[in-house]
């Protein structure tokens, strides 16, 4: 392992032995999770945190990593694939599943890309994943003797464009014009929503939803076409941040540790046929971020508006959490700041 | 919007659309008396290269006299204060050839361009240059040929590939003001990035769709020294700013220098000024680029055939932008043609 | 009588539009057969037509083969360009002969109407380019009579529908590749390749210009070269045919042709897919000879 592997693992140790809280986590001795989207930013996460609960509980349990391609995960993290007996990497593409392992106990289903670009780019192939994935995964799942809980991962986007300063909760559901392009990626999202509340209803399927908002930290490609990350890429090569528009969008962010232990809270202890925001119900605005970012640094680089002044559209994409919060008390342990500040050593060492 | 004090971010494409008025012609002492005149003036970016853009030079398009390299760095040692910009067209330039060069030699802003139903063929080359940290904008040429809702749908890719700006090219100088207006407010209303737009003058409409863009909310504008460019010419850049001051749109740009700018570029670059030819005309009503007209004409030439009847037939097949050896094909064809009629 | 060849064995490795239309040119030819069509998702439209077809299928990717190896003598590799570098191995070290429809670079580079004497051998045999398909006899042709070219240029336009979502994402390989093809076959020191992508409806044909600058061009004897090598091209290409030229143009040697497909999987307008799975099948066949 390199130097810069050796890194990345204590790295998300410590993250790790923050967010970890005392629980009860006898449901999944002794069981096997099945995890789909595996070699992605949450899955490679989750991946992080069930190891993590294995080495430091001593726990038995058993994972299934399916995704179509690992080679980003095994090049960032090669120490979770390597010489690990608790892990077993499926290669497949979820359209093609027709069966699943007898012994899984949990699913957390998590494939789809968040990229904008290939939303973009391969629309039919970004929309049939998750519409035909998710049907195939639910059509497997109702054959599983054991299945104790299916978490499918949604997305904070099925909530349609929301402008207002009140925090997006559950029911927060504004329309939208199905027929424009770029509704595809939320339809097929909602699509999978629905397909997952039909099998829970016919099967009695033990199903919740997660509808994510925004992330930081490692794991995440530092080139995804998202603000944060573009700001971050700027400070860790020392040149000038740059914003487009006037920098008043509001966005909010949480850190991979926490949105790790968040989930999988979620998928032992969620309510069955609910439906959960995660993020951070933090709000704060790209002009902001941009100077947290630049101070954090070392305040050694300037922040520079897009020329062609634009008055930005007002845009906001904050949850409400209250819910994660009243029915599994949790918190997170990264404020922005820390969230940030991790993310940068990250990079700085990465890059 | 009216009351509000309005700016507009100036692009000047001189050293660039320019080009294919001298058939890819200019040299790097040319480029380098127009780029000092431009970054005096206060002009914001001075987009430089071949007419169809980075690693276009060929026999397709036309072998420019100075390789990018050379016509780069001639510029980029005079602009202090403007930006150096380049045009680039995916299919022609790629990321190992052109735009590692290109990031090398100091470029400030890259406009990845595509035919406007096209956008992405762009992905891999915004991206890369977002991951390097330059500006990017996407560019929809000949956007004439496709509707509001398609333009949103590709400006909408270029968005989530990470361009910062979006520009559609009236390539074809095809526009009347209403076209303009529609398009440019419903890419405004879709995106959240700054919209510009690209004239060319062959309905002599060019000034006229500039300020129709403003007043739907566009904020960059391209023109060039005394609208030197492909066919017949583009949005003329002295004029333009004129008319900004007497409209109080705000540039940037100082009325004299630019003007003094247009002098020089007539007098060190410009063969013959751009007018409004017959043939020019008919480029724009047939809807065919504008950068075709001098091979149409030459092909015309050499096979005794109308040009007009040549760009009629390249619109009829719908030809877009870097199709040039479609002329010969259909000069071929209508020679044929001709002389069957006559036996 | 002559003994009736036993039909080689083949493996079609990706469902896509590519490997599909290959399956019913596979079909069709008297040297092949095709023993196992093999995707990764059983609904896809390739999969339906290829069970319809009565072929045998899979959904377990390479896998299919290295579970049995007996099922093939050759492999398509109609996957992609990153696919492919991790099939290749395991392909080799199995024996098979296979023939690259990706990009990948791995094998040699094959244009039937040129080279198929030399490839039968190689185990690993590269389709290049639809643009490398076309243009490359031209070319060829040219160089054979030109010598010491200085420079060689080959255009492409296609139809925007013909090019799905990987070609438009690897437009830089493409050219990458075409220009290695036509610099190989003509020794040419510098090479220029340009793709452009037309939208219009209906679908144009696919068409490919050849572009070359020498001194004193021999014109008559160029086309004649020419005029050979299309129709060794026609005998597997059935829809390549020459529209422009040789002609002399403002100091350049213009030749343009055109490639219909025949609309077997895809539609006639695709020609750029056909090309390069006629040329495929065209190479395979060829090996199936060779070892009758």
């Amino acid at each position: 392992m390199s130097a810069a592997n050796k890194f990345h693992q204590s790295f998300v140790q410590e993250d790790l032995a923050r967010v970890v809280m005392p629980m009860d986590l006898s449901q999944l001795n002794n069981s096997c999770v099945l995890i789909t989207g595996a070699s992605g930013f949450m899955g490679i996460w989750l991946t992080e945190l069930l190891t993590h609960l294995i080495k430091t509980q001593q726990l038995n349990l058993k994972l299934y990593l399916l995704a179509t391609d690992f080679s980003f995960a095994k090049r960032e993290a090669p120490h979770l694939y390597e010489q690990n007996e608790n892990i077993n990497v499926i290669c497949d593409d979820i359209r093609s599943l027709h069966e699943l392992p007898a012994d899984v106990e949990w699913i957390i289903h998590a494939a789809a890309s968040p990229d904008l670009r290939v939303h973009n780019s391969q629309p039919i192939y970004a929309s049939q994943t998750i519409a035909q994935g998710t049907l195939t995964l639910l059509e497997c799942a109702t054959r599983l003797p054991k299945l104790k809980g299916f978490l499918n991962v949604s997305s904070g986007y099925v909530y349609g464009y929301h402008s207002t300063k009140e925090l997006i909760a559950e029911k927060s559901f504004e329309g939208f014009d199905p027929t424009s392009f770029s509704a595809a990626y939320v339809e097929a999202k909602r699509y999978a929503e629905s397909l997952c509340t039909i099998y829970r209803n016919q099967f009695r399927l033990p199903i919740l939803n997660v509808r994510p908002f925004s992330f930081v930290g490692p794991y995440q490609s530092v080139d995804a076409p998202w603000a944060v990350n573009n700001f971050i890429n700027d400070a860790v090569n020392n040149q000038p941040i740059r914003i487009q528009g006037d920098g008043t969008a509001v966005r909010s962010y949480m850190y991979g540790a926490d949105m790790a232990w968040w989930l999988l809270n979620m998928l032992l202890r969620g309510e069955s046929g609910r439906s959960y925001n995660l993020g951070s119900a933090k709000a704060i605005t790209l002009k902001e971020l941009a100077e947290k970012i630049k101070h954090l640094s070392g305040d050694k680089i300037e922040i520079n508006h897009s020329r062609a002044l634009l008055k930005s559209k007002p845009s906001i994409f904050v949850p409400s959490v209250e819910l994660a919060q009243s029915d599994m008390g949790l918190r997170m342990q990264f404020d922005i700041d820390a969230a940030l500040l991790r993310t940068i050593q990250w990079y700085a060492k990465s890059i | 919007m009216q009351n509000q004090e309005r700016s507009v971010l100036i692009c000047d494409p001189t050293l660039r659309d320019g080009n294919h008025a001298v058939r890819h012609q200019l040299t790097a002492e040319q480029i380098a008396i127009y780029a000092a005149a431009a970054n005096v003036a206060g002009i914001p970016i001075v987009e430089v290269g071949h007419g169809n853009g980075l690693g276009a030079s060929s026999l397709q398009v036309g072998l420019a006299k100075t390789d990018d390299k050379s016509a780069l760095e001639a510029a980029r040692k005079v602009l202090t204060t403007s930006k150096l910009g380049v045009h680039v067209i995916p299919g022609f330039a790629t990321i190992k050839k052109d735009l590692r060069l290109a990031l090398d030699v100091g470029v400030d802003v890259f406009r990845i361009a595509s035919h406007c139903t096209e956008a992405d063929i762009t992905e891999r080359h915004i991206s890369y240059i977002r991951e390097h940290g330059r500006e990017v904008y996407g560019v929809l040429m000949m956007s004439h040929m496709a509707s509001e809702d398609i333009l949103v749908e590709e400006a909408s890719k270029m968005q989530a590939y990470g361009a910062e700006a979006l520009i559609i090219m009236d390539s074809a100088g095809a526009y009347i003001p209403s076209d303009v207006t529609s398009r440019i407010e419903a890419l405004v209303d879709a995106l959240g990035i700054p919209v510009g737009f690209h004239g060319h003058n062959n309905l002599g409409m060019a000034i006229a769709n500039s300020i129709s863009a403003v007043n739907a909310g566009a904020t960059i504008i391209d023109g060039t020294a005394r609208g030197f460019g492909a066919g017949a010419g583009n949005t003329q850049l002295e004029a333009l700013i004129a008319v900004f001051d007497k409209l109080g749109i705000k540039t940037g740009i100082d009325l004299y220098k630019v003007l003094d700018a247009g002098d020089i570029a007539e007098k060190y670059l410009v063969e013959t000024l751009p007018t409004i030819s017959s043939v020019s005309i008919v480029s724009g009503l047939s809807g065919v680029f504008s950068g075709y007209v001098k091979p149409v004409n030459r092909i015309a030439a050499e096979y005794n055939i109308d040009p007009r009847d040549i760009f009629f037939e390249l619109g009829r097949r719908k030809v877009v932008a870097g199709q040039e050896d479609m002329i010969i094909e259909v000069a071929t064809e209508l020679s044929k043609r001709g002389r069957n009629e006559r036996s | 009588m002559k003994n009736a060849i036993k039909p080689l064995k083949v493996a079609i490795l990706g469902s896509g539009n590519i490997g599909t239309d290959l399956l019913v040119k596979t079909m069709r030819s008297p040297y092949l057969t095709c023993t196992l069509f093999i995707g990764r998702n059983m609904a896809s439209a390739g999969m339906r037509k290829a069970n319809e077809l009565g072929v045998k299928i899979s959904d377990q990717g390479i896998k299919a083969i290295q579970d049995d190896p007996a099922c093939c003598d050759v492999v398509f590799d109609a996957t992609s360009a990153l696919a492919h570098i991790q099939h290749w191995p395991i392909l080799a070290s199995l024996g098979k002969h296979v023939i690259d429809m990706t990009p990948s670079k791995i094998g040699e580079m094959c244009v039937p109407s040129i080279n198929l004497e030399d490839e039968s051998s190689a185990k690993n045999v590269n389709m290049i380019t639809c643009g490398g398909q076309a243009s490359v006899p031209i070319v060829y042709a040219i160089a054979a009579v030109q010598k010491d070219l200085e420079y060689v240029e080959v255009v492409s336009h296609i139809a925007s529908r013909s090019a799905g979502p990987a070609t438009r994402i690897n437009l830089d390989e493409y050219i990458e590749t075409t220009e290695a093809a036509v610099k190989k076959f003509s020794g040419a020191k510098h090479v220029k390749a340009i793709l452009t992508l037309n939208p219009a409806v209906p679908c144009v044909d696919m068409q490919t210009t050849v572009l070359v600058q020498v001194a004193s061009p021999k014109l008559a004897e160029i086309s004649e070269s020419i005029s050979k090598i299309v129709s060794k091209v026609q005998e597997y290409v059935p829809g390549y045919q020459l529209l422009v030229g040789p002609v002399l143009e403002n100091g350049r040697i213009v030749v343009t042709v055109k490639v219909c497909g025949l609309g077997d999987y895809l539609p006639k307008y695709a020609g750029n897919l056909d090309i390069i799975n006629c040329a495929a099948i065209a190479a395979a066949e060829h090996y199936a000879k060779s070892r009758a």
